[in-house]
């Protein structure tokens, strides 16, 4: 897979140069922040919840075929029809085939980042079928020709001003930048889209392997339109999207909604068992479990990358990261910006291409502080680097210089040495003294005429 | 008497020898004798950190090699601290080295944490008339959660008002080579730091990592703004007749 | 403690933007219902098995079991108001638990503006988890039909953060405990 995060530098520069974009990001991400807090503090054994998360995540990534194989067995139980998709071709071709076979030409989606990840929606249009983005965020991505910009916000990098026109350029309508009417504007052309759609597609929040349900968490209602109105529900989920127990629900949604949206739980929640059977009143006639692995089972097995599949993609490694703040989520160049992104896009995607987004980051460990099911992200983007390098993805210069580096610090003579060639450096060339990255942003500080090992000669008791 | 040994990171050493000398004056006045070993040069982080963990386990078994007899090893850096604490461990060692690591590894304090903790300092007879904000580095916020001792030191002067950063739990953009690599992104983290540091109007910042001090007084002199940015001991070590 | 599981619930329903009624029997549901809207009688769908829990006390609305079948769709997107029982209400979160009912399609609660819950005070939970391990016993040895958790209107945040309540959902939502 090609990744537009080998741009990643110059995405990045480019963002940082947009001092509106920043002031949008900082506005969404600090709101976000403080509604978290709020809901967050309240709950005096929140530390042991995460910590509960934690374990039940890693037992299922640590035993994810059996989960899988489980849960499997749960969802044709309850008469879901389950199809395993080893790869993103895979998948594509399986949901679209779902379509084609009741002939549909429509299909309405809620949110889904697996979708995102698959470039769903590209592959049906090209293939005739008119996809319909239904989550206000999605559509409003959806609309502008753009990816989401972050995994639960998507429009996060857009104004109600950027909206506004938006919505006036492309669904002919006057111009006003009230984001209740917007949101109305939205919801009337929608609803006719959900009435006569006859396939709905959705995302999976939690999988539950000794149920078989399926749990979809949502503000809008618009997911709930996709999964019940339309006669054929496609439900997309990843391998890792599996909890081991009905019973963890409660848990995992305390989790996710506090940690997503600062809400104690969101409007709706959507515990799916199955189609509609012959005494519902509603719900879809199938209801397809399309499972995507796409390098999962690869990276469960591995000692150090399987931590990133704990994640619950509640986004707030990304609302918290100075880094996402300041450039936001476009510039990564991955379906996953910020920290987690970071971590899961070069052991995931392709690390050749994502190898600067690990760099990326002061390792200040504030995503670490607020993941819900402490990943140890920040040690995690450590592990990467060390990959990167030992891949030999490095330029032939940065390896001779940290060999001269090595050398230098293997004595502190050279050491000494060094420091004060850099001392008479500074003394002849001033405040022009050149030091790549640093200047010209920063003043260069003034180097001592003597260092500490020098002066420490003069100390009495070490004196010579 | 104890007879901790100096860790002075390179930084320090190169560019602010006045920090170990405060460090001197400050342990000896606390009835220390410290020790200072000279064939020490740096605990390998920066390669450790840019992913080069082959050089820095051989930097740092040159570090184990000279502080390997030390009591205490007392660092004037939280984030070098860091390195030997926290880091250590990852790097792969022999099995030889790595008992010897293990025993490094307990050993070693951040200066602020061993006048706290390790000698029961909490209260001496210096005065400043000002005020002062902390600045917590991510590294001795985060990895070592040390957050209350350097506040404690400082409230212990007499005069002194400690402020409270809005940002206080922000990173300031360091992040060692992070700084040089992206230094767009760097410069934006630590202008807003110091957009937190002129809200809370104060003209001295300090700290216990005199990199992150050095990117801020960096930022700050490049835009002319009255900010001096100390590391807490040798502020501390000043106020010491 | 009963009395301050309910009084909490209560607030929680307001927390999230609905409202919440306490009432002492279901002869003061109609009045309620009269003093919040006034819609046409047409304009108010009841599921089947709340029409059978009101008739006695007074129908507010069409009783969606008599509707056939392939006009039932039509009818709730056109309706103002939707009005179903539930099978718990969560004092935590302030959450109504629906079941999906044989009688009680789940259109109810999503395609009308309004939706309104009856619901009694012995469903009264303290948190999810109880409520939840409760209905799964109820279904030990069956399928357990889908469950839909409603805390609140339908809502997004997605324009600059700025909460919108009526997305694609009921525009209000609120709660009669009798
Ligand atoms: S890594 Fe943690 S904080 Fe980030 S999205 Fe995943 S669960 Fe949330």
């Amino acid at each position: 897979m090609n990744l537009k995060s080998a741009q990643f530098k110059l995405q990045a520069r480019k963002a940082i140069g947009d001092a509106d974009l920043r002031i949008k990001v900082k506005k969404a991400t600090g709101t976000s922040l403080a509604k978290r807090k709020q809901v967050v503090e309240e709950l005096a054994d929140w530390e042991e919840l995460r910590q509960k998360g934690h374990e039940l995540r890693k037992i299922v990534v640590d035993n994810l075929d059996s989960y899988l194989s489980q849960f499997i067995e749960s969802a044709r139980r309850n008469g879901g029809i389950v199809h395993e998709a080893d790869d993103h071709k895979s998948a594509k071709h399986i949901i679209y085939d779902i379509i084609r076979r009741v002939s549909a030409d429509t299909v309405v989606k809620s949110k889904s980042m697996i979708t995102e990840e698959l470039h769903l929606n590209s592959m049906l249009e090209e293939n005739g079928i008119r996809v319909i983005e239904t989550d206000l965020g999605e559509y409003i991505v959806q609309l502008a020709g753009e990816t989401p910009s972050h995994i639960t916000a998507p429009a996060l990098h857009k104004s109600k001003e950027d909206i506004a026109r938006l919505f006036q350029e492309k669904l002919n309508m006057p111009y006003f930048d009230d984001p209740a009417k917007l949101t109305a504007a939205a919801r009337e052309r929608l609803r006719d889209e959900f009435l006569h759609a006859r396939v709905g597609i959705s995302g999976v929040n939690f999988a539950s392997a000794d149920t078989g349900t399926l749990t979809i968490v949502e503000n809008e209602a618009n997911a709930r339109l996709c999964t019940i109105l339309p006669e054929v529900h496609i439900a997309v989920m990843s391998v890792e999207k599996i909890i081991p127990s009905f019973d963890d629900l409660p848990l995992f949604l305390k989790l996710l909604t506090r940690s997503a949206t600062g809400q104690r739980i969101t409007s709706y929640v959507s515990l799916v068992n199955g189609p509609r059977s012959h005494h519902n009143p509603d719900g879809p006639r199938q209801l397809h479990i399309v499972i995507l692995d796409g390098g999962r089972k690869r990276l469960a097995k591995h000692p150090e990358w399987k931590e990133a599949l704990y994640c619950i993609r509640c986004g707030a490694c990304m609302n918290i990261c100075p880094i996402y703040q300041s450039i936001g989520g476009h510039a990564y160049g991955s379906v996953y910006p910020g920290p987690i992104g970071a971590v899961i896009t070069p052991t995931l995607f392709n690390m050749k291409d994502s190898q600067d987004l690990p760099f990326a980051s002061s390792l200040c460990g504030a995503c670490t502080d607020i993941c819900p099911v402490k990943i140890d992200l920040h040690h995690h983007l450590l592990f990467e680097r060390r990959e990167i390098v030992n891949r030999g993805y490095k330029s032939f210069i940065e390896k001779i210089g940290m060999a001269v580096w090595r050398w230098t610090m293997l004595s502190s003579g050279r050491l000494e040495f060094t420091g004060r060639i850099g001392w008479l450096l500074r003394k002849v060339l001033g405040k022009n003294m050149p030091a790549p990255g640093w200047t010209p942003h920063r003043q260069f500080p003034v180097i001592a005429l003597r260092s500490f090992r020098s002066l420490m000669k003069n100390d009495t008791k070490y004196g010579t | 008497m104890r007879t901790p040994h100096l860790f002075v990171p390179c930084i320090v050493d190169q560019l602010y020898p006045a920090t170990g000398i405060a460090a001197m004056k400050l342990l000896r006045a606390f009835g220390c004798d410290p020790q200072y070993d000279p064939r020490q040069t740096c605990c390998g982080q920066p390669a450790f950190n840019a992913g080069y963990h082959d050089d820095a386990r051989i930097v740092a078994e040159h570090f184990i090699e000279v502080f390997k007899d030390a009591d205490e090893i007392v660092s004037l850096s939280g984030s070098c601290a860091t390195m030997v604490k926290v880091f250590y461990p990852q790097l792969n060692f022999s099995e030889k080295v790595n008992e010897t690591v293990r025993a490094i590894t307990s050993k070693t304090f951040e200066i602020t944490d061993y006048i706290v903790n390790k000698l029961g300092v909490t209260d001496f007879d210096v005065s400043y008339d000002g005020r002062v904000a902390y600045h917590d580095s991510c590294h001795i916020m985060r990895e070592l959660r040390i957050t209350g001792e350097p506040r404690k030191l400082l409230r212990s002067v007499k005069g002194l008002e400690l402020v409270e950063l809005d940002l206080a739990d922000r990173c300031c953009g360091f992040g060692g080579l992070f700084a040089a690599k992206f230094p767009e992104i760097s410069v934006a983290m630590g202008e807003e730091k110091l957009a937190s540091i002129q809200r809370a109007e104060v003209d001295l910042v300090v700290g216990c990592d005199n990199s992150c001090l050095m990117h801020l007084q960096g930022l700050a002199e490049k835009r002319g703004m009255n900010l001096q940015a100390k590391h807490i001991v040798e502020f501390l070590g000043n106020l010491i007749k | 403690m009963e009395h301050k599981l309910l009084s909490l619930f209560q607030s929680r329903v307001q927390d999230s933007g609905g409202w919440c009624e306490i009432v002492d029997s279901e002869d003061e549901v109609f009045t309620t219902l009269q003093k919040k809207y006034t819609f046409e009688k047409e304009k108010v769908i009841v599921s089947g098995r709340a029409a059978e829990q009101l008739r006695a006390s007074g129908l507010p609305g069409v009783d969606i079991e008599t509707v056939h079948p392939e006009e039932r769709r039509g009818l709730l997107t056109n309706a103002k108001l939707g009005i179903t029982l539930c099978d718990g209400l969560i004092a935590e979160t302030g959450t109504v638990v629906l079941l999906n009912h044989p009688s009680e399609t789940r259109e109810l609660s999503l395609l009308p503006e309004y939706h309104v819950v009856i619901a009694a005070s012995d469903q009264l939970y303290e948190s999810l988890d109880v409520c939840l391990s409760k209905i799964r016993r109820l279904y030990a040895d069956g399928l357990m039909p889908s469950i839909t958790l409603i805390t609140g209107p339908s809502r997004t945040a997605d324009i600059e953060k700025t909460l919108v309540v009526g997305v694609h959902g009921p525009r209000e939502f609120g709660v009669i405990v009798i």
